[in-house]
This record gives C-alpha cells, structure tokens and sequence, in this order.
C-alpha cells in the first residue's frame, strides 16, 4: 500500500490537499460565528510571530512620538491649557448632572449602572484583504478578552471581537461586509443601520423617506442589537438623498474612526449578562 | 540550510502580509497578496511538492488571520503551488516577463476559486463587487510585484546559501 502510494506520490499529495481542504472547508462553513480547534492552534501559533514582527514598527513609533513629534509642544501646552480651564467649567457642570441622572434612576426603580471595564490593546496587525476586514490586537483570552465585545477609540467604534486567541485577538472592524451596526442620528433621532456596500461605500440603511438626515449628521450607536453600547460616535453623514421619493432615503456616511491610523484600540470587557451574543 | 531559508521566506510572508501591507494601502487603497507570492517562489525554486506544502500551510494562516472560509486560501494556494513547481521546472528562461505573467494568472486563479469556493460552501454570504474591486487592486500588485520579489528572494537565497546556486531541482538539498 505504502508502495503504492509512493509510486503515485503527486496524486497522492493532490488528492490529500483536497481532502483536508473540503473537510475544513465543511466545518468551517457549519460552525461559522464560533472557533474551531485548527483556528485556535493557528492563531496560537502566529500571535507571537505578528507581536515580535510589530515590535520593531513600535519602537521607531515610540521614538518618533518621544522626542521628535514634540517640537511644538510649547504652543500646543498653552492652547490645552485654555482648552483645560473652558472644560473644567463644563465639567463641573457635567458632574451635575451625572448625580442629577442617578438620582433620578433610583427614583424610577434603580436602574442599574453598567459596570464595565477597558482594557488597551496594541494593534500588532492588520488584514485588510479582499477576503477580510482584521485587526490583530495584543490582548488575549488571558486578559479576559471574549467573542464579541465591543472595540472602540476615542473617535468611535472599530469592531468587536472576532476571535479571542490565548495572547492575541482578531478584532473584525465595521467597514468589513459580515458587519453592521444599529445607528441612530444624533440631532433627529431618526434609527438605521449602518454597514459597508457592495460598492464598499458607507451606508446607512431603513432611514425613512421623511426623515429628516442631512450631510454632516452625527450617527451614534443605538446600544440595539446587544454588542455596542449606545451613544457612540460611528459615522458622520456624506449625502442623504432620496427623500420622499422612496419607501427610505439613500444614505452614504463615512466612519468616523480612520482605520489606516489606527494604533491602539479600547476593548469592553462587558459582562456576559450585559452582552447576550457572547 | 536551505529548507531553513525557505521556512524563514514563508515566515516573513506572513509578517510582511500582517505588518508592512498597510503601507500599500495608504498609497494605491489595495494589498499585494504576499503569501501567495512566496508559494510561488518556493513552487519555482523547489518545484510541485514544497510548494504544494508551503501553499497549504500559507493559505491555512491566510484563512485564520483573515477570519474567512478555513481551507479555501489553503486549497487554492495549494494547488497553485503545486501548479508553478510542476510548470517552471519545465521552463528554461525565467524572465520578469514571464515571472509577471506568472503573478497575475495566478493571483487571478487565487481570487476566482476563492469566490466559487465562497459560492459553494457560504451561499447566503454571496460575494460582493468589494471583493472584486480590491481583488483588482491586488491582482495589479501582484503582477508588478511578483519578478521584483522572487528576484530578490533568488539573490538573498544565493547570498545565504550559495551552494543552493546552479544546482536545478531537484538535486537541491
């Protein structure tokens, strides 16, 4: 048999390929949304190849951000500290409220507080192919990172969690196709969902025709759908047209996050009672 | 020491596709597909069956860092590897010309049995004229870049390891 086998070697090795590929294939295809053990050795496996081959670009980006990028910083240094004494007043203000709203949830029946924790993760890779849309982060199921949670910056949200490895994360973002998120527009209210086109344009989907949306609008998330807390920035408006003409509005808008410049990225360690899909 | 330049070869593909292929992003919005160009290099240099093996495991990572459909990169990477090792061990001349050829059949082979394999086995998901538009791009880079990097991988292999030179497969250790 072993003979055989031998002999016809190229068959041999061309009928395995084909083989072990329809069988991952299969399962890959059935088990779509969770990780499967192949998946889960691999990503052991090439976390700390991508960690070691991001240390290099890090270092040069600390140096940079160390002594080189702070020519300047007299200027800036003054322009915050009249940035800081103008939010100190809206802070004192912002406090106000914060204990207005708690005392009026106790009054209402004790809504609880979300207890959520951040944690800060290093992008150590990305994938941007035809075939994906990826982030690599430093955080792993180690650091209590799970399927699903919400991955965010100061600009908006990035993703949520695709797959948790031991050390490292894939984070799959929101302009990649398999995505979407529930928005609403900051200024009207008016509810859609935002996600990437065939055509890899932004868009937002179900606006009504007689809503009122128009270039520029902000687009929060809802908090709909289980994974993103409400009320973060996710796209701004580019055009809305359509209006009146049919059932919804034809609405383009553009991330609010650049994922090109993307270096750190802030994940919710949500609960699992907080976050259903996990 | 040979085998060990191509394990390094195919590692740096992997870095290079997760870490530098950013940068390709920021000036033409598309990426090469750098596994599948150190396949076809390993396929050249060490013919049907390394690259048959290369492919696979390459086309495996691509599947997992990608989050897509496990085993279709890998297949199709596979079988391109299979296919370059077998064909180039045939053919004399190796020019940029014929290397460039060689970039752009296959990164177009890669991206249509992706789509098909898509089709097959992930219906609902369909495949969206985004895929065809960065596939495009992809298929551009690869094509310009694919004589520049099997070229400059010759030239470190030969720096490393220079008994490797001359010697045509698959008398190579």
């Amino acid at each position: 048999m072993l003979e055989i086998l031998q002999e016809r070697r190229n068959a041999t090795l061309l009928t395995a390929l084909f083989l072990v590929c329809f069988v991952l294939m299969s399962f890959s295809a059935r088990r779509r949304g969770g990780t499967t053990v192949f998946e889960e050795i691999a990503l052991g496996i090439s976390g700390p190849l991508v960690e070691t081959a991001a240390a290099p670009k890090r270092w040069m980006s600390d140096i940079w951000n160390s002594y080189i990028a702070l020519r300047g910083l007299r200027e800036e240094n003054d322009q915050l500290l009249s940035e800081l004494a103008s939010l100190r007043g809206i802070s004192v203000r912002a406090q106000e409220l914060q204990s207005r709203v708690k005392r009026l949830e106790e009054l209402l029946g004790g809504v609880p507080g979300k207890k959520d924790g951040f944690r800060l993760a290093q992008i150590v890779g990305r994938n941007q192919s035809p075939y994906g849309k990826i982030l690599i982060i430093d955080q792993g199921r180690i650091n209590g990172i799970r399927r699903n949670m919400p991955v965010l910056h100061q600009k908006g949200i990035v993703g949520r969690i695709f797959r948790a490895g031991q050390t490292v994360s894939q984070v799959l973002l929101i302009t990649d196709s398999r995505n979407s998120v529930d928005v609403i527009v900051q200024r009207t209210r008016e509810q859609g969902v935002f996600s990437i086109s065939a055509r890899n344009e932004g868009e937002v989907r179900y606006i009504p025709a007689d809503a009122d949306v128009k270039e520029g609008d902000l687009l929060i998330s809802s908090g709909l759908g289980g994974i993103f807390p409400k009320g973060l920035p996710v796209a701004r408006v580019l055009i809305a047209s359509g209006k009146g003409k049919q059932l919804f509005q034809k609405v383009r808008a553009t991330p609010t996050v650049n994922f090109n410049k993307l270096e750190e990225v802030l994940i919710v360690l949500a609960t699992l009672k907080d976050n259903p899909w996990k | 020491m040979t085998v060990l330049f191509y394990i390094f070869a195919a590692a740096g593909a992997i870095v290079f596709q997760t870490t530098f292929t950013e940068y390709f992003f920021v000036w033409t919005t598309a990426r090469p597909d750098a596994m599948l160009l150190a396949t076809l290099y390993i396929g050249v240099r060490r013919g049907p069956e390394s690259g048959l093996v290369t492919g696979f495991f390459l086309g495996l990572l691509q599947d997992i860092l990608s989050g897509g459909l496990l085993g279709s990169n890998s297949l199709s990477k596979g079988l391109l590897g299979y296919l370059t090792g077998g064909l180039v061990r045939n053919i004399a001349r190796r020019n940029w010309f014929f290397l460039a050829t060689l970039g752009f059949l296959t990164t177009l082979f890669d991206v249509v049995l992706w789509a098909l394999l898509s089709l097959l086995f992930q219906p609902e998901l369909g495949i969206s004229t985004n895929y065809w538009f960065d596939s495009l791009k992809t298929i551009i880079l690869n094509t310009v870049l694919a004589p520049f990097a099997i070229h400059l991988l010759s030239i470190i292999e030969g720096r490393i390891v220079p008994s490797s030179l001359g010697i045509p497969y698959p008398n190579r250790s």
